[in-house]
Order: structure tokens, then sequence, then C-alpha cells
């Protein structure tokens, strides 16, 4: 527990002060969090989850179980951050998790006392009596009791960004595997991105003493990364994590732009989450240490052994000066030598009985560890043989796990390899392929070779055909490796992050959760932040010892994204807060706001709902005035937001023949008539106009909500069911301002604003024709009525739009809205979304006699169905009565609110300020026989149970007159 | 850096015929000067023309449908352009993927999207009612980019060759 | 997933709407009712390779017959509906 005097690759010269737990200590540029706790000393970093025991570091990168901190403060406050990866910056602030009041003094360590209730899946078979202890005492303890870090409770002060990038090759870790491979790639001129998610690019060359060509690794490394910056097109992303392999060679990476730095300098996103296309995927993502489960394993000073040698050579921070090393093989031999040269006393444990003898250290042959003491830190080691050796620092070498998630993530299961005692990968994604240690090469030259090799041949599958890299001379020794994966005993810890033992996972087997998946579940072996990176294969190891199969036959759990982590910022990039989603504005958006308007969203619409005046109160006001306005007057609503659609072409008629329900051929030019069409299983798709401007255009309006909906419907029937119609569909409804003037004044102040003739007999009901309008503007004019005035739809192109609306106001028509309109077309009956729900015939709106007997069209077959003609179906009626809310249901009077009884319910409800009370459209089954009587309205959910009268959906000016004058 | 200029009175006239209706349009994914036009190419058959307002391109009514006003319009160009591009397109870029003349329809930062480069500036444009969305999706890209935003200008055609 | 379109090249499946398995030939305006049922309402789901209608509605707003394995995603080529 010390900063070895000369060594590692920090930088002496860049002192970094930081904080832990409230107390300041130094570290140096290049170290991480980790690595600067060990150098001053500190082993105890955390409590565990369940039982609070003391914890300290483990491994050395984004594997690490343990060391898990909250990182900074504020709204930049992170949980659950490893400290094994979280780069040393001037003034960082970490705080250890988990722990109350302190690390060293957690009360909540009494768990520990009741281990033996607290065992995998206790949680089944407790807090289940008495039943209302569970929202009274229960939750609320468990809620207090979960979890690891606390998250941020303020916003998040920085900026996030996405970035999309295409590439032939994609190569995934910059360890002597990856480096090769984009050497050999880029050089054949393939556009090639590396991607690594430490700082420093190198892999285990950074955490070894490995030589290359006779000369330190490293100057290999920087020879290969001069090359790589050199060349056009190659990125390099460094802090880099590709975390997910998606369909067709899609991959996610999150960029850790300005995590190293106190704060982002303005002009850098935080992170950048990256959407990534490549033809070909060299995986050269390395291997991780597996532990040993033992008693006592988890205690502070318990390392990876590779870890421990990293510490050593990468951070000149040694771990221990009395060192036990637990090996179960020859590697774990590498950190005895780097032990021993940085000055620690090193007692080598192998179970071999023909282990080596190691100059300068003591070996013990044929023995094991079984257990540990001390009380926040190791202070000795217990062998089988009873021996009991002081130490401070206990290195564990279990073997070696390949990297291979992202070969898995697409169900490609790895397999057993006993020879090797370690899971390669399975089939990959198509056009990738593992190399070096991710694929079981456990040699350097073998790293060196496979990558190369993978790299020349990715560049060649994506088209670019290069030459083989001269490949330099390295070790080549394979490291003799008897599998060992625990030792009996009790508090052998398998998943260190959910307090796993080896003793839950054999209860697991014992009560029947025998298959790994379930195995998995019932103990939370592999669920936790760490995804089981260092737990998964000792778990299964042990799953399959307790349940008599092989490892093998056991197999591994699901691979899913993400490998590690990703913040949802990276995901969401800058489209955030208020621009989480585009809007859609109207050409007269900004003169409506002008003019009081208040806005909804509509969709991605924003719409003007109502227009406020000067002295009005509150919306009943303004809506209550428009409406009488229209009846009385003269108003105008932009009605801009519904979907208008050109069909033009010799066939245009042909096909709205077949999309509509009734029949459109017949329509004159410089007619309208009102169209629905169904879906093709008989139900109402959507209704509106079809103005016929010429023999071969057409003019298709819809409602707001289903302007795609009919657009893609129309594109359906064309491509798919009539193709060799000879037609166009062109969506227009961007290319015109549309303006709805209704009222009995809507004539003269028409005549104000255009040149043409707008006499009824020029202009009659459903009429329409080209015009020219006051200030040189061109436009259309239909007559059409939604109100049920007198009325006229105004279509000129956008930037004419204000101009018009300012005409009109000048001749005296006033502004309305969307609750103004919706009032005046429930007044009249006229069907919207409440109806047209997708549940509804044209018989229940009263529509039937539309559907053409003579035509076939889109639904014609289904439309007849015996539950779609059915006499008893909801159909569309008016009802009158105080307390009317959309949603409502209907009852026959005294009949009980039960569902068997209901009868309808209520499609939109308003208050008519024509009629000076409540009224509504509603379904209601057996409707127009009700029609005169009186109706239960139950609204449970808001809490009305009232009556109302049933009467026509039509409650002013049955007969149409207003608007055929 | 990347400069940024918005377009208004934007002049557009959807085309719909057969292949040859106008010498010069192109038939799969691009762009041509015809006309008098910015023709691009929108599906088998079809071409979306980005003119002066007012235009009247030389075919049959029923070949041509008015759409003044219909799009917004940006261009961009600079040294950074196509990394600022990239934070929104999901499209390759690369000089060899999308060289001069080539066009796109596209979904990038949740809008649909049509992008078009002429010579080394390109064009990017999404329906009228998405441009103050788009706009504020471009500030965003252009942070850390030195984005330079010039005032609105009338948009006109590139001339044809020769 | 990413999806070949025979216009625009391949692009990311966020650019298409799908209505899943491709309906068999639309029924003539004569058939059974049962035709019309099966027309409507029955597909099937197999596990393999199997055609599918993709529209690209945020590109050149083709419908596209694409044939693809629902196990595999691998898909096996597309092609415009209307050519």
């Amino acid at each position: 527990m010390t900063r070895l005097a000369t060594g590692g690759l920090i930088d002496r010269m860049q002192p970094r002060r930081f904080t832990f737990d409230g107390r300041g200590y130094q570290g140096y540029a290049g170290d991480t969090l980790a690595s600067a706790l060990l150098a001053n000393g500190l082993r105890l970093v955390g409590r565990s989850f369940k039982y609070h025991r003391p914890r300290g570091i483990w491994g050395l990168g984004s594997e690490e179980p343990n060391a898990l901190v909250e990182l900074r403060a504020g709204g930049r406050q992170e949980p659950n951050t490893r400290a094994t990866t979280a780069e040393l910056f001037e003034g960082l602030v970490a705080h250890s998790q988990n722990r109350w009041p302190s690390l060293r003094f957690d009360v909540m360590a009494v768990n520990g006392l009741f281990g033996p209730l607290l065992s995998a899946g206790f949680y089944y078979k407790t807090f289940m009596w008495p039943s209302s202890f569970w929202e009274k005492v229960y939750e609320p303890l468990i809620r207090r009791a979960a979890g690891l870090g606390r998250a941020a409770t303020a916003p998040d002060p920085d900026r996030y960004e996405r970035m999309h990038a295409h590439c032939d090759v994609l190569v995934v870790g910059a360890g002597p595997a990856g480096l090769a491979a984009a050497l050999a790639a880029a050089r054949s001129g393939a556009r090639v991105i590396l991607a690594e998610e430490d700082f420093a690019l190198g892999g285990r060359l950074l955490a070894d003493r490995q030589e290359i060509n006779g000369a330190p690794a490293l100057d290999w490394v920087a020879w290969v990364l001069a090359e790589l910056q050199n060349l056009p097109e190659v990125t390099l992303l460094p802090r880099t994590t590709v975390f997910g392999a998606f369909d067709h060679g899609t991959y996610g990476a999150v960029q850790r732009v300005a995590d190293h730095l106190p704060e982002p300098p303005p002009d850098m996103p935080r992170q950048r989450g990256w959407t990534i296309v490549a033809k070909r995927v060299v995986l050269a993502a390395g291997a991780v240490e597996r532990p040993i489960a033992f008693p006592g394993n988890d205690r502070p000073g318990v390392m990876s052994a590779a870890a421990v040698r990293g510490y050593i050579h990468r951070y000149g921070a040694l771990p221990g000066r009395h060192a036990v090393v637990f090996t179960a093989g020859d590697d774990g031999l590498r950190t005895a030598t780097a032990l021993r040269d940085a000055g620690a006393e090193v007692t080598v444990v192998d179970p071999r009985p023909e282990a080596p003898a190691m100059p300068g250290m003591r070996v013990v042959a044929g023995a094991r560890v079984v257990g540990t003491r001390g009380r926040l830190g190791l202070s000795a080691v217990q062998l089988d043989s009873g021996e009991r050796i002081a130490a401070d620092v206990l290195a564990v070498a279990g073997g070696w796990n390949p990297t291979l998630h992202l070969s898995a993530h697409q169900g490609g299961r790895p397999v057993w390899d006993a020879a090797q005692a370690a899971f390669l990968p399975g089939t990959p994604p198509p056009g990738m392929v593992v190399a070096g240690a991710a694929a079981g090469r456990f040699t350097l030259a073998a790293c060196l070779a496979d990558g190369a090799a993978a790299g020349l041949q990715a560049a060649r599958d994506a088209g670019h055909d290069g030459r083989p890299l001269d490949l330099p001379q390295a070790e080549d020794e394979p490291a003799g490796l008897r599998a060992l994966y625990h030792v009996p005993g009790r508090k052998a810890f398998v998943d260190f992050q959910h307090d796993v033992t080896v003793d839950d996972i054999a209860l697991a087997a014992r009560e029947g959760f025998r298959s790994v998946e379930h195995a998995k579940r019932y103990t939370t072996l592999g669920m936790a932040t760490d995804q089981g990176r260092t737990a998964n294969v000792v778990g299964l190891a042990i799953l399959a010892e307790a349940t008599g199969r092989g490892i093998a036959e056991t197999g591994t759990t699901m691979f899913r994204p993400p490998y590690t982590p990703v913040t949802i910022g990276a995901l969401a990039g800058a489209q955030t807060g208020r621009d989480f989603r585009p809007v859609r504005r109207t050409p007269l958006h900004a003169w409506s706001a002008r003019h009081g308007a208040s806005f909804v969203d509509s969709g991605a619409w924003q719409r003007a709902e109502w227009y406020a005046r000067p002295g009005e109160t509150g919306w009943r006001d303004s809506v209550d005035r428009e409406v009488l306005q229209v009846r009385r007057a003269a108003g105008f609503c932009d009605v801009s937001t519904l979907g208008k659609i050109e069909v033009v072409g010799p066939d245009a008629a042909a096909l709205l023949d077949f999309v509509y329900a009734n029949t459109m051929s017949t329509l004159k030019p410089g007619r309208i008539r009102y169209g629905i069409m169904l879906r093709e299983d008989g139900f109402v798709l959507d209704d509106g106009t079809c103005a016929r401007l010429a023999k071969d255009r057409f003019f298709v309006t819809t409602t707001t909500a289903n302007a795609a909906r009919v657009m893609q419907h129309l594109e359906y029937a064309h491509q798919v069911l009539r193709p060799e119609l000879d037609v166009a569909i062109l969506s227009v409804t961007e290319a015109w301002a549309q303006i709805a003037l209704a009222g009995p004044q809507a004539r003269d102040v028409l005549a104000q604003v255009t040149q043409a003739d707008v006499s009824n007999a020029a202009l009659p009901h459903m009429a329409c024709l080209d015009a020219a309008f006051v200030g040189g503007l061109r436009g259309r004019l239909y007559r059409i009525s939604f109100s049920g005035e007198l009325a006229y739809e105004i279509g000129v192109p956008p930037e004419a739009a204000e101009a018009l609306a300012d005409r009109l106001l000048a001749a005296g028509a006033v502004p309305y809205g969307t609750e103004a309109l919706g009032v005046l077309r429930i007044e009249k009956g006229h069907a919207g979304g409440g109806e047209l729900n997708g549940q509804t015939t044209a018989g229940d709106l009263g529509l039937g006699r539309m559907l053409s007997t003579t035509k076939d069209f889109i639904g014609r077959a289904l439309a007849q169905r015996p539950a779609l003609v059915d006499p008893a179906r909801p159909v569309l009626v008016g009802l009158r009565g105080a307390g009317l809310r959309t949603g409502a249901h209907l009852l026959a009077p005294g009949a009980a609110a039960v569902t068997e009884n209901d009868l309808g319910h209520v499609t939109a409800a308003c208050w008519s300020p024509n009629l000076q009370q409540t009224i509504g459209l509603a379904l209601l089954a057996e409707g127009r026989d009700r029609i005169g009587t009186r109706i239960r309205v139950f609204d449970a959910l808001r809490g009305h149970d009232g009556e109302a009268e049933v009467a026509a959906p039509v409650f002013i000016d049955p007969e149409g007159t207003r608007t055929r004058g | 850096m990347v400069e940024l200029q918005p377009f208004c009175g934007i002049g557009l006239t959807a085309l719909h015929g057969p292949p040859d209706l106008l010498p010069g349009l192109p038939q799969r994914p691009g762009w041509a000067p015809v006309a008098g036009a910015t023709a691009v190419w929108t599906a088998p058959r079809q071409w979306l023309c980005f003119h002066a307002p007012g235009l009247v391109l030389p075919v049959a009514p029923a070949q041509r449908t008015p759409m003044d006003g219909a799009r917004s319009l940006f261009a961009l160009r600079g040294p950074l352009v196509r990394e600022l591009l990239a934070t929104i397109l999901p499209l390759d870029l690369h000089p060899r993927a999308f060289p001069p003349g080539a066009a796109a329809a596209t979904l990038g930062a949740h809008l649909p999207l049509l992008l078009w480069l002429d010579g080394e500036t390109f064009h990017l444009s999404c329906a009228r009612s998405y441009g103050d969305s788009l706009a504020a999706a471009l500030q965003a890209a252009g942070r850390g980019r030195n984005l330079r935003v010039r005032d609105a200008v009338r948009y006109s055609p590139a001339p044809a060759a020769g | 997933m990413r999806i070949p379109c025979p216009f625009c090249g391949e692009r990311d499946a966020a650019e298409f709407l799908t209505i899943g398995s491709a309906p068999p030939p639309r029924p003539a305006a004569d058939a059974p009712m049962a035709a019309w049922h099966d027309y409507v309402h029955l597909r099937d789901n197999p596990a393999g390779l199997h055609a599918e209608l993709w529209q690209h509605i945020h590109g050149c707003r083709q419908w596209l017959r694409v044939m693809r394995d629902t196990r595999t995603h691998v898909v096996a080529g597309a092609e415009a509906c209307r050519r």
C-alpha cells in the first residue's frame, strides 16, 4: 500500500488532488481513482449490497465488482462508478456507498449476523405476514435498504451529443490483437475505426512487462499509434466503449468525451453516443481474470493477481508489502515476480503438487487457501494445512475469461473449452470475427498474429486488398492452468456485487432452480451493475457441480447489451427537454401568438385552442364568445393541420373509387363530396372531403390525426393492390395554409377579400374554384362546412397566410380555435376523433347509406359481417344533461353499474352557449330507439353519476339550411 | 467552422410523369439542374423541384403540382460540415459514398429530411412546419463547431453547367 | 435492423413502417366471406425466412417486399411491390 519511488505510466510532474469520504489525498495524472487510493494506503472502499461487508478494490478495469463510489456532486453526481475506470482529475470528489454512518463503522453490517436468514431467494419466503405490514413496514424499509449508490436529484448541467459513423472495419479493443488488426486493415486503405474503453491504448501491454522484438512492448504500441494517427481514413476513439452489437453491422458505442475533466469545456459535450455501421468488425476486447471462491475471499486486500501486477507496472502503486499469491497456474507467478521486484515479501500458494520453485520467494506446493483474517482488511491468510500466514495482500489467479460479450449479443452462445478452462466465442453476428485473448489466444505472439490476420481479412471482405503484416517477435509460452473454481467452506463469495455465495448457488440447485437462467434469477448472480463479469463462470461451474453436469452442458445465461452501463444522455443526445421531439407549426402560428392564442399539442402539431381577448378571465370566456360569434356573425379558423393529398393522373378517379366507400368518379370538376374510407376489416378509417379540381386531379382532405395514416393507405392501395393504375399521390398538407371561414356573414366577409364571384349561384354549397385574393394572392376557394353555418375554406400558399388573416380580421371576422371548432361540430353531430376511433362502422355513425352497392372498395366485404351490421350495435346519438364528460359510460336508469349492463359511452361533450346547456355525442346501444328517453351517465373515475336525455345527434339546424344559403 | 445559410421564398413544384418528362431528370436518387430548377428525385417517376417562387415548369398541368412554400431549406458548408451533419443524419457522407450530385431522403433529429450535395455545399430541407425544430437541431449540432448563421436570403437554384 | 431499399440503398429500420407478413393476393370482390376473413386476419408466423411488407416512409415512400428470417433477422432481399 504505497507509491513506488519510480516506474509506472503516471506523470509524476502533474500531481492531482482529490477527496474520498471527505478527506484529501494526492495522486498523479495517469492514475485512476483506484490506483490513487491504493497508492495512498486505502484498502477499504465500500460495503457490500446485502451483508454490508467491508470491501476493497478487486480488479483493474471495467469489470470491477467492489470499488463502486459516488463520483462528483450536485447535478453531476454518479452512483456506482467504478473507481478502477474513473480517471483522476484535479479536485475529484468521491464518496463510498451503501454505509451509514461511515465506511469504517456501518450500522447495517448487522445484516451479516442474519446471514442464514438472508440467503438466496429469502424475499420469496418472507415479508408476507401480516399482509398489512407490506405497505406500512416492509416496503418502506426495503426501499431504504435497497440499492447501492444514490443518484443525483438536480438536473444534469451537461450536454450530450449523438454521432453516426460508417466504416469498413471496426476494431473493438486496442490491445496487441486490436492494434495489429487496425494496422493491417488501415494499411490496405480501408476506413477503420479503432475503439478502446481505456484512456490509454495498449490493453494488457500497459499492465504487464512484456517485450516485442526484444524491446519494451509499449515502444511497439507507440510506433503503431503514430502510423494510425497519420492515416486519413483511420478514426481513433479512446475512452469509447462499444456497448452493443445490433443487427446488420450496427453497433452502439459511448465516448466519454469529458468525463476525465472537472467540467466539460463549452465547446465539448460530456459524452457522445455513437451509432456505427461497420461492414466488418474485429472484436479484440481481451480477457479478464477469474477469481477463486474460498471462504473470506471478499476481504479488502484480496485482489486479482493480474490487477496487482497492473497496479505495480502501470501506476507504480504497491498494494501490499506482505503478499500471498494463490494461483491455479503459471500466470499468477508473473504477479509473484512483480511483487518481489517491487520489494514485497512473497509466498506462493499453488494447488499443483508439481508447482515450480521461484527465486526470492517461498512456494507452498499442493496447498489451497481456505480462509482469511482481518477486521476491515486482510491481516492473514489461512491454508488448508492449518498454517496461517500474515499478509496484507492476497493475489488470486483463477484463470481467464475471454471478453466475448459482443460476439454473443445476437444469441450466439459461447462454447466451453475444457482444455483452456474458458468459454470461447460461439457463432458471432454476421461480419464479426473475434481475435486475440477474446478468442482464447492467451500468448502475446498468438494475439499479434491473430489480430493481424483478422484485420487483413476484414479489410479484404470490405473490398480493400492489403498485404500481411510482418509479425514482430513476442513470447509464446502457454500458461499451464489447472482450473480451480472454489474451495469448500462458508462465506465463499461468487458474485461480490450481489453478495451471492457458493452456498446460495447450491441452495438454488437444491430448491429445483437447476437451469442456469433460473439459478441466475433465483440467486441474482450476475444481475448487478457488473453483470457478473467476474462471477458468472465461477457461479455456473459451481452450479454444474451441484447438479452433476459438466460446465459445457450447464451453459451460460443470455448476453444482452449494454456491455457496461450507458448514460441515458448519450442515447438522447441533444433532443432533450423541450426539444425531445420536434414540433410542427402552422403558417399562422406566429400570427395566432400575436393575437392572443393559447396553444395545445395535437400530435406533433401546435394548434391554437382559443384566442384570448383582454378582459377574458378564463378559457370558457373566450370559447363561448368565439362559438357565438361564428353562429351570429363570422369567424375564421386555422385548419392547416388537416391532411391534404392531391391524387393526379388518368386513373385518379379509379383509385378514389377503390379507397372511398362512396363514389368519387361521378363527381364533376369544380364540385366537392364528403367521403368516408374504410379499413379492409370494414371499420371506418377516416372521413373528409374530396374536391375534384380537374378531370384528373382530386384534392382529398383527412383529419389531422389520420393524415399520415391515410397517405400510407392510399400508397398501399396503389402500389400493392392496384399497381396498374396510372396515378400520382402527393401530400400537399404543407403547401397550403387552409382557413375555414364560417357564419351568417361569411359571404360578406369573403367578398371583401376576393375578386371571385362568391354568390350562391357562382359558388354553391360543395363547390370549389381557383380564386385571386386582394393583394395579388392566388389560392383556392372551397364551399364546405364543418360548423354547420354558411362556410368556406380558403387555401393559400403558406407565405400568404398572414396577409389573408389580417384582411379577414379587417373585414370583421374573428379568429376561433380548436375548442370552439369542437363545440360547433358537436352541436351539429359531425364525427370527430372520439367517434372515428377505429372501432366504429359507417352504420354506427349514421352513414351506412354511403356505402356503395355497385362497386368494389376497400372494406366492402368485411363491413357486411354480421357483427358489424348487428342492429344492437351502439350508434351515434346526442345527449343533453349536466355533468356530461367524454368517456363516461351509459346504463339504463336503475341498472347496476357493472360491465354487463354497459350500453355505450360518451364520445364528446361540451357546454353549448347556443343552447345554454351541456350537450354531448355518444355511442349508445339501440340508440335510435332510445331517443327521447333518459339514460344513466356513470363516470366512476371522476365521481359523476347522473342522468341525461337521449336526443338526435344534431342540436342546431337539423335541416341543414344554413349551409346552403 | 460551418456556415449555415437559411432560405426564404422557396418555390416548389412536384413533378410526376414518365422518366423523360424533362431532359436531365435524375432516374435514381440524386439531383440535377433542370429547366431553371433544382430537380431532386423523390420516388420512381416523381421529382421535387426547388426554384424561384412562381416559376412554371414546362410540362402539362397534369404532370406538375404546385407546392410553393411547403418546405424549409438550409445550405451548409465548411471544414466541419460533414461532422456536424453526422450528429443529425444516419447517412454515410464520405465523399466516396455521397459525392456531388447525390441526394437522399432520410430521418434525422426525429424528423424527415432531404439532403443533397452541390459541390461542397450541402442542402438540407424539411417540411415547412418542422422548420423551427430543424433550425434548433442545427444550432445544437453546431455547438463546438463554430457555427455561423447568416441572415435568410431568397432561394435561387444552382445554374446548369455549360 | 437495416433494410436494403432497392432505390435508396441500405437504411436503418427507423425509416420504415412494416405491416409484417406479406398478405396473400386480395380476394375477388365476390369471394366468400371466409376468404376475406383469411385475407385480413390470418398470417403464417414461421420461424425462418418469410416475405414481409415494409414501406420506406422516410425515404422514397415505396412499398417493398422484403425476405427476412425471423430467427436471425438476416434479410435475403427486397424488391419494390410496384415496378
